[in-house]
Formats: C-alpha cells, sequence, structure tokens
C-alpha cells in the first residue's frame, strides 16, 4: 500500500492519534505533574500499574510515540503544503489567493512551532535557587536546590553571583511571606539592581530570573551547650514536607557530634503570631517538646536553644529558553494565517 | 456582589429565560409576534448585561475576567453579542432558543459559583490577563453560537422551514453549515489568541510558557478537536449532520475546558 505523505486523510487520524493521546494523559496522572494522584493510582490499580509504567503511559509527553507522531505531523504539513502550493499554481496561475496564503503561513507556522518547542526541550536550562535574605550565590552545581536541563544542554557555570537583599511584601494588608524580591546580580564586571516578582523577572545575558512560587521565613537557630560552645547556628529554611499525604512545614537538623536530633515543625507563618513545634531528641530521649517563637530561649538538659531572629527565604528559578522567541514567533504566524485564511474565506462567500 | 449587581444579574437572567420561553411558544403556536418579543427579550438581557459588567468593572477595579462567576457571565454577553450583530445583516431567530437555553444555563451555573469579587494576586496584575481572559471567553461564546446553529441545522430542514415562516431574511437551510463552519474557524482564531497569550502571560509570570496544567491541556484539546472537525468537513467532505455533531461534541470540550476542569482537577487557573 502506497502511503500519501501529502493527505489530508493522514492528518485526520494523526490529529486523532494527538488528541487521543492529551485525553489519556489527562485522565492518567503524569510522572512531575501529578505526583499526588500518581501514589492514588498506584494504590488502586496495585502490580497492575506497572503496565501503564512500561507503556510509558505516565509520561506520556516523552515517549517515543508521541515525538513519532508529532514528527509525522510536521512531515505531512511539510508534503502537504508542498502539494497545495503546486496544486494552486497550476489552476490559478501564480497569483495565489488570500486564503490559500494564509492557510499555508498557518500549517508551516505549526510546524516551525513543533521544530522550536523541541529545540526549546532539548536545550533549555532551569535552576531553582533557594536563597534567604543576605545570602550570596555564586551560579555553581552545589548553590542549585534543583536543576531541570535539556538533554543537550551543556553545563555552563560561573555565568553569574546573585545576592539576596531582601524579600519585601507590598502589600501592607497582607502578613504572609514576601512577594517580591530585591536581588542584585553580577555578570562579568557589571552588575545590576532590580526588585523582581511575579510577572517582573530580571533579563540579563540570556537568563531570566524568575521570583518562584514559594518563599517563607528562616529561622535563625542557635543551639549551645553547658559550656557555652556553638553546636548549631545558621538559619533554617524550613522544608515542605509530605508525610502520609499530609502536608508539613517542617525540618530537621542532627548535630552529629551530641547525637542530637532537632525537629522544626512551622505551627504558624504569617506575621506577627509566627510560631514554631519544637521537638530535641537524644538517642530516642525526648528532652524537649514545646513552641517558640521569635526571640524566645529555652534549656534543658544543660543545652540552651534559642531562635535570635527570622529572616525570609524564597525561591529564585534561573531561566533559559534559547528558542522561545522563535515559539511565540511561529504562535502569531500561525494565528496571522489562520486569520488571512478566514478573511479570505469570508471574502469568497461574499463574492459567491 | 453589590445589591445593584445581583439585580442586574438576576434581571438578565430570567430575561434570558422569558426570551427562551417567548421563542419557544411562538414555535409551538405559530405565532412571529412572539418571536420578535424573545428577540426584543435577547437584546435587553444583552443591556442589562453590559450594565452588569461596567459596575462590576467599576467596584472591583478590574475587567470581569478573573473569577470562574466572572468568565462565565462574560461569555454569555459575548455570546449575546455575537448573535445581535448578525442580525444586523440576516434574521438567524431559530439560533435565539438554543442559545438563549444555553445562556439561561450559563447563568444559573454561574450563580452557584462563588460570587465575590477577588482583588487582583501578583500573578494576575499582568495586561495579558485581558487579552488571554477576553479571548477565552469570547473564544467559547464563538463555539456556543456554531453550537447553536449546528443543533438548529439537526432538527431537520422541516422544522426549520415552519421557522422560517416567522421572519423575513431568514439564511437558507443549506447555508447553516457554512456559518457553522465559519463561526469555528473565527472561534479557531480566537480560542488560539488566548493559548498563545497565556503561554506569553505564564512565561513572564513563572519562567515557564507551558506546564500542562489541566487547562492548559484541555485548551489545547478542544483546538485540536475542532481542527479535527474543520478537517473533515473540508478535507474528508464529511457529511453536514456529522460535522454539525461534531461540533456540538467539540463544544461541550470547551464547555469543560473553562469552567468544567476545576471540579475533577487541582489546577493554577483557580483564582476565584
Amino acid at each position: 500500500m502506497r502511503i500519501n505523505l501529502a493527505s489530508a486523510r493522514l492528518a485526520l487520524v494523526l490529529i486523532a492519534v494527538l488528541v487521543l493521546y492529551l485525553v489519556l494523559s489527562a485522565v492518567i496522572p503524569q510522572r512531575d505533574i501529578a505526583e499526588d494522584q500518581i501514589i492514588n493510582w498506584r494504590e488502586y490499580l496495585g502490580d497492575n500499574y506497572i503496565v501503564i509504567e512500561k507503556l510509558g503511559l505516565d509520561r506520556i509527553y516523552y515517549t517515543p510515540t508521541f515525538f513519532i507522531v508529532l514528527g509525522l505531523l510536521a512531515v505531512n504539513l511539510a508534503f502537504g503544503n508542498i502539494r497545495r502550493l503546486r496544486t494552486v499554481s497550476k489552476v490559478g496561475g501564480t497569483l495565489l489567493k488570500t486564503r490559500h496564503v494564509g492557510s499555508i503561513i498557518f500549517h508551516l507556522s505549526l510546524i516551525l512551532i513543533m521544530a522550536a518547542i523541541i529545540l526549546n526541550f532539548l536545550y533549555k536550562y532551569n535552576g531553582v535557587l533557594a536563597m534567604t535574605e543576605g545570602q550570596t550565590l555564586i551560579d555553581r552545581p552545589e548553590s542549585y536546590h534543583r536543576e531541570f536541563c535539556g538533554p543537550l544542554y551543556i553545563d555552563e557555570y560561573d555565568r553569574f553571583r546573585i545576592s539576596l537583599i531582601s524579600i519585601l511584601n507590598n502589600n501592607k494588608d497582607r502578613s504572609g511571606p514576601g512577594e517580591s524580591a530585591l536581588i542584585i546580580v553580577q555578570t562579568g564586571s557589571s552588575s545590576v539592581e532590580k526588585e523582581i516578582s511575579t510577572n517582573h523577572p530580571l533579563k540579563r545575558r540570556g537568563l531570566e530570573f524568575h521570583y518562584g512560587l514559594k518563599s517563607g521565613y528562616s529561622p535563625e537557630v542557635l543551639l549551645t551547650d553547658s559550656l557555652e560552645n556553638i553546636l548549631f547556628h545558621s538559619f533554617v529554611r524550613i522544608a515542605n514536607r509530605k508525610e502520609n499525604r499530609e502536608q508539613f512545614h517542617r525540618d530537621f537538623i542532627v548535630v552529629p557530634e551530641n547525637n542530637i536530633h532537632l525537629e522544626i515543625e512551622v505551627k504558624t507563618d504569617r506575621e506577627p503570631d509566627i510560631e514554631y513545634r519544637i521537638r530535641a531528641i537524644q538517642d530516642s530521649v525526648v528532652l524537649f517538646a514545646g513552641l517558640m517563637i521569635p526571640d524566645d530561649t529555652v534549656t534543658f538538659d544543660g543545652y540552651k536553644l534559642s531562635i535570635p531572629r527570622l529572616r525570609q527565604w524564597c525561591y529564585i528559578d534561573v531561566v533559559k529558553s534559547p528558542f522561545l522567541n522563535l515559539v511565540f514567533f511561529g504562535f502569531w504566524s500561525a494565528l496571522a494565517g489562520l486569520t488571512l485564511s478566514f478573511v479570505g474565506r469570508l471574502k469568497r462567500v461574499k463574492e459567491a | 456582589m453589590s445589591s445593584a449587581q445581583a439585580i442586574l444579574f438576576w434581571a438578565t437572567t430570567l430575561t434570558l429565560a422569558v426570551a427562551f420561553f417567548a421563542g419557544l411558544l411562538s414555535l409551538i403556536f405559530r405565532k412571529p409576534g412572539a418571536f420578535r418579543w424573545g428577540v426584543c427579550l435577547s437584546l435587553a438581557a444583552l443591556a442589562l448585561l453590559t450594565v452588569f459588567g461596567i459596575v462590576r468593572w467599576i467596584q472591583t477595579g478590574h475587567p470581569p475576567f478573573v473569577t470562574l462567576f466572572e468568565s462565565m457571565v462574560t461569555a454569555v454577553w459575548f455570546a449575546l453579542l455575537i448573535f445581535h450583530l448578525m442580525r444586523v445583516r440576516v434574521m438567524i431567530i431559530p439560533v435565539l432558543l438554543p442559545l438563549s437555553l444555553v445562556s439561561f444555563l450559563l447563568m444559573g451555573w454561574a450563580s452557584s459559583m462563588p460570587t465575590a469579587a477577588s482583588p487582583l494576586s501578583d500573578a494576575l496584575d499582568n495586561v495579558w490577563l485581558f487579552i488571554h481572559a477576553s479571548f477565552a471567553t469570547a473564544g467559547a461564546a464563538a463555539f456556543l453560537v456554531a453550537a447553536s446553529f449546528s443543533t438548529i441545522f439537526l432538527l431537520g430542514e422541516s422544522r426549520y422551514d415552519g421557522m422560517a415562516r416567522l421572519a423575513v431574511r431568514m439564511p437558507a437551510f443549506s447555508s447553516l453549515p457554512r456559518t457553522v463552519l465559519n463561526f469555528l474557524i473565527f472561534g479557531l482564531i480566537l480560542w488560539g489568541v488566548m493559548i498563545v497569550s497565556g503561554a506569553i502571560w505564564a512565561h513572564a509570570a513563572w519562567g515557564r510558557y507551558w506546564a500542562w496544567d489541566p487547562i492548559e491541556l484541555w485548551s489545547l484539546i478542544s483546538w485540536l478537536l475542532y481542527g479535527l472537525v474543520l478537517h473533515s468537513k473540508l478535507g474528508w467532505k464529511l457529511s453536514h449532520r456529522a460535522f454539525c455533531l461534531m461540533t456540538i461534541i467539540a463544544a461541550l470540550t470547551v464547555v469543560f475546558a473553562l469552567w468544567g476542569v476545576g471540579y475533577v482537577y487541582e489546577t493554577i487557573h483557580e483564582y476565584g
């Protein structure tokens, strides 16, 4: 059987397969997107869940078959346009009608979008910095809380040095963690200071610095022994942990020399009622369990634990999307093509 | 919702219900006068809804696109506007029936949502919100109008001829699929602008233009589904009946993408 790569029927089949894939991805929870639901599905399906994993249905957007469908669609669009150009030039001479031009622009733009999205996926970079007020970090692997890189992205560290001056709460009515961050970014010999917030990133030499989706308070924790020796002294950025499906803002500090395990959980993260639930354990014996607020000091078993002050912390996303402009150019040209095609169609109806 | 807004909202809902029943009665008893009343009432509903939108805009300080309630009401406004703009050129009175019914149902659904105005959060404080949200509601309205035309076509030629006797300047029954097709392409453009502007906005806000959020995903599914319907019609010469039926099915995915996803999934689009 001869397959016509330019055929409209092939396009229909491919679009239908793409729709089917997307509906499947909407029903079956996808990795990195709906982790909570994946736990539910695993519990519900038990060992049968392995079938979903084997078929790659829990990561549809990264399966080879998904890319094959997109690739075939691009080929079909390209061949379809070539055939359309040939047919139109044969029938109507060299002069193309508005609707033909619009349709060709639209379909070529779709190819451009697909190519740009794939290129962007291959070369993208997204690093998440977790920073506390007053902290300075250099662009190095150990500075990042998390990093997501495209398969073809080549590590380029030491691109910048970033200082988080302060986190600001612009809305005086709200008493929660801040909504914007004042940062200084130094690239090469030049540095720039800017307040970044949602919708207002800092763009610098191909990198974008976005104010992250999470922020909170870091208590300064000071633990000393009976001889006033400092056992632990640092700001603790309390992590968001999940245990038995419940969210906790909880962190642990371990002092190996004394085998002390400090558990700090946020009880209230809103000023002025910030409170922490603290448990100090040594050799499985609970030495202290109680609530502490900033400026509190407690003593137990010869140890002194205090929270002298608070600082705010936030995530700062460092983003590099080298082909983003090409993606957006494709989007707009596709819409322009579709509009031209629509206008041409209306004109034809009017003439008829 | 302030008392002025509540009065305007319920007056609109009631007017739409009466417009639907006027159309229905005229169809049953073959009274052209009742149809004309229905059209006038739907125009009154549009005027009331316009005033409602202005009052809410003034009282909240932002256009009525932010909450689910506002997006539903705005979609009804766009659908009524398209209907009455079209009415200037051709009498499309039969469309009044499905359109006023769907609009009434949407208003009823909207009333079950939290109606309190939501302040603009940092993420929403962007010019792209207005482009994104207005094109989303306008696109949904265009698809709903296309679905209304499809419904009329599916009722059959004899019923349509019966309705045609009630008005002058009615388009030919055979031209209805073409009108559906035009609205479908128009909706595709608007829906496309909605997706693109949403991507640009998401990049400005969070540094990523696409996150496979359920609303993003279902919007893309409905856009592709309309693409499929369009190509089936143009490339495969799908029958008019099948085409109209598919348009209605695709409209359901639009309704789900815009207003139903929040019932099933957790989504970052839940601002209201």
